[in-house]
């Protein structure tokens, strides 16, 4: 009785995870197919608010984030290998860029749009704010979900590259006082080490991640429907959906590039 | 135009009725529900279970959906509690369909939109107050107001009040309805639609018509 049920369990939460990641790309689907309404100007209002509350009011925290990670990793890998400036700087970079760049920012977006995005549009909902909007003839996929999939999408993208550059030359450059290392003489050496594809998966891996991300999040927001105690509910389910899109995408994308 | 054929949803029992261009009339029901229900009808955001609905001449609900949208640009709203965007300043909300409709920005509809505040009652200084803050800080007369003045920018063929006098005081109420009533004859053509819970306003005697709710139809 208790395998069954358990059995019955695992299928149930299978069942509501593929219905919600199904939903979520159709609404992804739909709003990409509108992509054309982001010329007129009240959606690109929308879209440069989204930029600036994921992209720029989190920039500083994130900046410092990653400087802070440059110099934990340069500090664990020369506590391993001792002070080589160009293996440790090109652990740096390959760890950094490969993984920890987009999969940190995704992250970090998460903890601060995903959750304000869901809950924005939840309570929308409860108080009748989309239904007004469709009152006005005014589609809410066009006006509230496609700026905001293309803001997340756009500043995670940028964020990602952002949160690399801070990480690896803030980290070379604390480290290098930390440490007594000459990182600063070895960057060309360093940077030899990276290449365009590594560049390019990451920045891939960024947009795919900020698409999964806003999409989720608006897709559990829209789903609240009449009682305000719906929306901390839709708001934990954008998070952890996200969450696992991120680190599926990372694992798929990681795979095919790299084995 | 509006119209309903035989219009059945949730407890309201083959409403039929035929609102003219150009007519004001009035929609009581007899209770919150059916007014909520009929009002979500007529705004294209409640299919009925059977029947029709004919707004402008148009079959609302088999319009594909940016044609129903479309339709829906030309009726103004005007809800009990505004309808406004809480994540807009009202002076947003105010100018928003303008611009999504018609790409008249802010800037080319604020002189028509400060004209119908003003005519509505908001003092010269207290329109910063009343425009830059988010639809939360206001009153909901005052929200009402601010709906009353996004709707009639855009100039549309049919205005539906939802309770526009509610909980307002007796000069608002009458400087609002006769606001109201001058905005009806602006256009050829417009149709007003006033619809509450309970009885009409005591305030309104423009309604060529008045249609009531008794028991899911109309009676009267």
């Amino acid at each position: 009785m208790r395998v069954t049920a358990g059995i019955d369990r695992v299928g149930s939460v299978a069942l509501t995870a593929y219905s919600h990641t199904r939903g979520t790309l159709d609404l992804l689907g739909s709003s990409l197919r509108e992509a054309r309404a982001l010329m007129i100007r009240p959606m690109r209002e929308v879209l440069l608010r989204q930029v600036y509350f994921t992209g720029v009011e989190t920039a500083l925290r994130l900046g410092f984030t990653g400087v802070l990670l440059g110099v934990v990793i340069i500090t664990q890998v020369s506590s391993i290998v001792g002070v080589n400036a160009v293996l440790i700087g090109k652990v740096l970079l390959w760890t950094v860029v490969r993984e920890m760049g987009p999969v940190f920012t995704a992250i970090f977006v998460i903890a601060r749009s995903s959750t304000a995005v869901a809950s924005e549009l939840g309570s929308m909902q409860v108080s009748g704010e989309v239904d007004a909007l469709r009152s006005m003839g005014i589609e809410p996929l066009r006006y509230l979900i496609l700026p905001r999939i293309a803001g997340v999408t756009l500043s995670v993208f940028v964020l990602t590259f952002y949160f690399q550059a801070a990480a690896i030359v803030g980290g070379l450059v604390v480290s290098s006082l930390l440490l007594g290392a000459n990182f600063m003489g070895s960057m060309p050496a360093i940077f030899a080490a990276l290449g365009l594809f590594e560049v390019g998966i990451s920045l891939l891996k960024g947009l795919f991640f900020g698409l999964a991300i806003s999409a989720s999040s608006c897709y559990h927001g829209l789903r609240v429907r009449g009682s305000i105690t719906e929306i901390p509910q839709a708001t934990t389910f954008a998070v952890m959906q996200s969450l696992t899109l991120v680190v599926l995408i990372d694992g798929i994308v990681t795979v095919a590039a790299f084995i | 135009m509006i119209a309903l054929e035989g219009v059945t949803e949730h407890g309201l029992m083959e409403l039929s009725l035929l609102i003219q261009a150009g007519e004001t009339a009035a929609f009581v029901t007899e209770d919150e529900y059916e007014k909520d229900v009929l009002l979500e009808m007529l705004l294209g955001l409640r299919r009925p279970a059977q029947g029709r609905v004919i707004i402008l001449g148009e079959d609302l609900y088999a319009l594909v959906r940016d044609k129903a949208l479309a339709l829906m640009a030309r009726v103004g709203f005007v809800s009990e509690t505004g309808g406004l965007i809480s994540n807009l300043k009202v002076w947003e909300n105010i100018v928003l369909p303008l611009w999504y409709h018609k790409g008249v920005g802010p800037e080319e509809s604020e002189e028509a939109a400060i004209g119908i505040l003003k005519r509505l009652g908001i003092a010269d200084d207290a329109m910063p107050r009343f425009l830059s803050g988010p639809p939360g800080d206001l009153p909901e007369h005052e929200r009402r107001i601010a709906a009353f003045a996004r709707a009639a920018l855009m100039e549309p063929d049919i205005m539906i009040y939802d309770s526009p006098f509610e909980g307002m005081g007796h000069g608002w109420a009458m400087r609002f309805q006769a606001v109201l009533g001058e905005f009806h004859g602006m256009k050829p053509g417009r149709t007003s639609l006033y619809v509450s819970a309970g009885e009409p306003p005591a305030v309104l005697t423009d309604a060529k018509k008045i249609y009531r709710l008794q028991e899911g139809r109309i009676t009267a």
